[in-house]
């Protein structure tokens, strides 16, 4: 009799030990408390859509975390592909305040598209921080094909074993569109002026002498436009020289579209390009080597590029201007026996137009 | 220890067979309708007092208990456990502790769980925390101690009614005790929408400033407790024409297009409380926030949103030197999320 109860209570004693193994693996279960905040955002929420996001959770229970499992909506595709589930913290931009960067938030050790979560490993969390972390890579997660509210999930922190520790539960929606595609349209603009010269009248400074070379007051050109490259202006005559009607007589254009210098007691005509400034803007200015000073700048004294009916390029622009100014002057030199006349003239034409 | 303890229970399993003994001698004892007063398996043991148990019971709120020789060597009966939703918010799942009265720690403990308030149908708290038919006993610390444990994968908007029976030993279990309820709350709810779709800003005159010709319509409800908010992001930082290589854009946080040569950006126009426009989208007249290639927040609440609506505007300005192009385009991405 002894001997049985004696073996009863061995029995008794050893189904008690196993039973409190067992509880002890599952009392952490059932001891679980709730996350005292959880938020999941999807980057994109529109339907079938792959899509980055952010993971926020704030522990309310005492534990050593391991880890943390996302739990996503039905029908939700999530990848098992590990290397698509990287994250970071590094952009915190978002978050809800007070946020702080999720520690130990590592690339997912686990993926099932079947139970659809993703375990990532986790330090240590603090009682009361709220954490964060964002995946980064759309392949993860792919929304759901048909459009619906109230898609619930949950966030829940694991230990080492790994036991639930905590969990919380967040809902989300899919939506037909969650985008707004805008459009808009910059007309084109361009604006050509000519000014400073009244009534578009340059007339020499004076008399025309072979002792020195002659130059116009000059006019200045004004170019506005939103021309994306830029503007051109050209610049043509009618005379291809200065002619004087009474003397029959032509001061001819030095050769067209080549850079020159008047020396005076030698009958020449040239355009110059004698100043240029941009305004506002992207655009960079430049008069033509013709009509410059032969390198990228503007013309010196005497400098320039005889005219003809051909309309010369004589100044650009690379990209839009308001207010970019350009001058031209004439310039003019004769000889001993050049016919006198009070007559000479040129007319020329100057046109400009933009780069859209 | 375990010999102390065994010599007791074969004086207690024994009494019927002995009055004295040279080690005790037992005042009061009685067999009643005779037979075996006791019997035993390999996972109970009966005492038996044929006549002597009693069906009567006295109880109040807070404890119940029976009479009868066999309730004196029972476990206390359990008062009500105390049970919450955890401020309103567990939709699936109730928290709960249980109330030992004073049992000892070896004491185990079984939870009862209905849906209605007399019990009709029962079932039981698993280890696991769920539900099941079949009775689970566990110790207090194994129920989670003070800190409770949670009953799991229950009906949403449902009220709940705990109690809890203890047994010690491998005697009979007691009663149950009083019950407390608690109800689970409406699960997470979210819902957003947003539109129209497209917004064609027309044509950027110089200097002038546009508005889109529709505001931008949100809808957005959560039972969130702790609110939630609508988040903005664009695929460039402002309207962007590929061809020109260009974008218009407001410089962060935002900008007065009234004052501003050029720009592009958004301005919340209405919220419904308790949602509420964000900075730096709240600004007024001409005033529009950046936009941003991460997301901003452009509406937001700390509480419930229920039915809540919201509005927001473009606004752009082309200056005389914004690059003409006819592709100008941005992308505006809109997602909502709650904190639950």
């Amino acid at each position: 009799m002894l001997k049985t109860k004696v073996y009863k209570f061995r029995v008794v004693l050893a189904a008690a030990l196993l039973t409190a193994t067992n509880f002890a693996f599952l009392g952490s279960f059932a001891s679980a408390a709730g996350l005292t905040h959880v938020t999941v955002r999807f980057d994109r929420m529109a339907t079938a859509t792959a899509t980055t996001g952010l993971v926020c959770a704030q522990p309310a229970t005492t534990a050593t975390e391991a880890s943390v499992v996302v739990g996503f909506p039905t029908n939700t595709v999530v990848s098992t592909t590990l290397t698509n589930w990287g994250v970071s913290t590094a952009v915190t931009t978002g978050w809800p305040s007070g946020a702080v960067a999720w520690p130990g938030i590592a690339q997912a050790t686990a993926a099932d598209n079947t139970l659809k979560t993703a375990t990532f490993p986790s330090t240590d969390l603090t009682v009361g921080t709220l954490y964060c972390f964002n995946w980064t890579n759309s392949a993860a997660i792919t929304t759901r094909a048909a459009a619906a509210a109230d898609l619930t999930g949950t966030v829940t922190t694991q230990d080492s074993v790994p036991a639930t520790i905590e969990s919380g539960t967040y809902a989300t929606a899919v939506v037909g569109n969650d985008q707004i595609v805008v459009n808009a349209t910059v007309p084109p603009t361009f604006n050509f002026a000519i000014g400073t010269c009244s009534s578009n009248i340059d007339n020499f400074t004076g008399n025309l002498s072979p002792s020195a070379v002659g130059t116009t007051t000059g006019c200045d050109v004004t170019v506005n436009t939103n021309a994306k490259t830029g503007w051109f202006a050209w610049a043509k005559d009618s005379n291809t020289g200065l002619t004087s009607v009474s003397a029959s007589k032509t001061i001819a254009s030095t050769t067209p579209g080549t850079n020159a210098t008047l020396s005076s007691g030698s009958e020449g005509y040239v355009l110059g390009v004698t100043s240029i400034t941009q305004g506002s803007g992207a655009g960079t200015t430049s008069a033509t080597n013709a009509y410059g000073n032969g390198s990228g700048g503007t013309a010196a004294a005497a400098q320039g590029s005889g005219l003809d009916s051909t309309l010369r390029l004589i100044a650009s622009s690379t990209g839009t201007a308001s207010g970019a100014v350009f001058r031209v002057q004439e310039r003019a030199s004769i000889s001993a026996i050049t016919p006198a006349g009070t007559d000479y003239t040129d007319t020329i034409t100057l046109t400009g137009a933009g780069s859209f | 220890m375990i010999w102390k303890s065994l010599a007791a229970l074969m004086v207690v399993l024994n009494f019927g067979a002995f009055s004295s003994s040279s080690n005790y001698q037992l005042k009061s004892y009685g067999v009643n309708s005779g037979g075996t007063n006791n019997s035993s398996s390999s996972t109970y043991s009966l005492q038996a007092g044929t006549g002597e148990v009693s069906g009567n019971v006295s109880g109040a709120t807070t404890y119940q208990t029976k009479s009868g020789s066999i309730e004196a060597q029972q476990a206390n009966v359990p008062g009500a456990p105390t049970v919450d939703n955890n401020s309103s918010t567990y939709f699936n799942k109730l928290h709960f502790v249980i109330n030992t009265a004073s049992n000892p720690t070896d004491t185990t403990y079984v939870v009862a769980v209905s849906t209605t308030s007399n019990f009709t149908v029962t079932n039981y708290v698993q280890a696991d925390g769920t539900l099941g038919a079949g009775q689970v006993f566990q110790t207090y610390s194994q129920w989670g101690g003070a800190a409770g444990s949670l009953a799991i994968g229950l009906s949403s908007s449902t009220t709940y009614y705990f109690k809890v029976a203890a047994m010690q030993g491998k005697f009979t279990a007691t009663g149950f005790g009083p019950s407390a309820s608690a109800a689970t709350v409406p699960p997470p709810s979210l819902s957003f929408s947003v539109s129209p779709n497209n917004l064609d800003m027309g044509s950027l005159s110089a200097g002038s400033v546009v508005t889109s010709p529709s505001s931008i319509s949100f809808s957005f409800t959560s039972n969130s407790a702790f609110g939630g908010t609508i988040y903005v992001t664009g695929s460039d930082t402002g309207l962007r024409s590929v061809n020109s290589s260009y974008t218009i854009q407001v410089s962060p946080p935002s900008g007065d297009l009234s004052s501003l040569s050029e720009g592009f950006g958004l301005q919340g126009l209405s919220a419904s409380a308790p949602l509420t426009i964000q900075s730096p989208y709240d600004g007024t007249s001409n005033t529009v926030g950046s936009i941003y290639t991460t997301f901003q927040p452009l509406f937001s609440s700390t509480s419930t949103i229920n039915s809540g609506s919201a509005s927001a505007t473009l606004k752009a300005k082309a200056s005389a030197t914004t690059p003409a192009a006819q592709d100008y385009t941005e992308t505006l991405t809109f997602v909502a999320a709650a904190s639950y």
